[in-house]
């Protein structure tokens, strides 16, 4: 669970230092709480379900209270948060699909995973489609992405984190995260491509 | 397609580790200047930088309620 290269701690020695076994509550609303609308945002983009969100997000933070022991205070707060969410997301996401009538077919269609050599082709998408595309279509395609991938595409285009903070987030290695958010992204505009042309636009 | 001084390929690959913050200022200086001459790889920018807006456009942020935060800050006194 531990995220970051060894103690950061970045409390001055004049700086009231909250003690992490007696001052739980004072450090988790220091260092995790001002991360609520992000994580937010992070399991609203994964669920597109407000109630399922603030469940996640509730559970997420519960859960960070829980474990404060194995984390140190002035490391990576918002990531070791966001790699809690997304197993969370995981977990329930797994149950869903276990059970009958509830699996979403979208995720297990077939999506391709072709070389770049068309990069100069399908991904040449000009100004003025990206443009006009409307959000419902941004966040349709993105949810019909295999999770994996919707899940690389959110934590480094929407939240901005490094490949680095990617990959201990996902808990895969870094050339992985590199692999997977490219194989994302081109699938991705593929399918922003097609809502393109059924709202009549056509790849110069 | 390979030019004298640079392969798109290679570059494009580069291009998209700069618009991630994944290259050192050197790094991203150097691809720039190629940016700057070579037409492929300034529409290749041109589509990754609509891309980047489009998705920041088109997947609005969404904030957690202060009812939630309460609630949450509530929950973790009470533990």
């Amino acid at each position: 669970m531990r995220l970051g290269k060894g103690s950061l701690y970045t409390f001055s020695m004049t700086t009231p230092v909250p003690n992490i076994m007696t001052d739980k509550p004072a450090l988790f609303e220091k260092e995790f709480l001002p991360h609520a609308d992000a994580l937010y945002n992070f399991a609203y983009h994964l669920t597109y379900h407000e109630e399922n969100s603030n469940d996640l997000v509730q559970e997420t933070f519960l859960k960070a209270f829980r474990y404060m022991d194995h984390y140190e205070p002035g490391t990576n707060a918002k990531a070791w948060l966001f790699k809690i969410l997304k197993n969370g997301f995981i977990n329930e996401y797994r149950k869903a699909a276990k059970k009958p009538n509830t699996i979403d077919y979208q995720e297990v269609e077939d999506w391709h995973q072709s070389d770049d050599e068309s990069l100069h082709g399908k991904l040449d998408m000009r100004e003025e489609i990206f443009g006009d595309l409307m959000g419902d279509e941004v966040t349709k395609a993105l949810n019909s992405l295999p999770v994996d991938f919707k899940t690389v595409i959110l934590l480094c285009d929407i939240e901005g984190f490094t490949y680095e903070e990617i990959a201990k987030i996902v808990d895969i290695p870094i050339g992985t995260v590199r692999s997977r958010l490219h194989r994302a992204r081109h699938l991705l505009k593929e399918k922003l491509e097609a809502y393109a042309a059924t709202l009549g636009y056509t790849q110069k | 397609m390979r030019h004298a001084d640079h392969s798109c390929a290679e570059t494009q690959e580069k291009i998209q580790l700069m618009m991630d913050g994944e290259l050192d200022r050197h790094s991203a200086s150097d691809v720039m200047d190629i940016i700057d001459r070579c037409p492929f790889c300034r529409d290749f920018y041109g589509t990754q930088v609509q891309f980047k807006r489009m998705l920041h456009v088109g997947l609005q942020r969404r904030s957690c309620g202060e009812q939630l935060k309460t609630s949450i800050v509530s929950k973790i006194r009470g533990m």
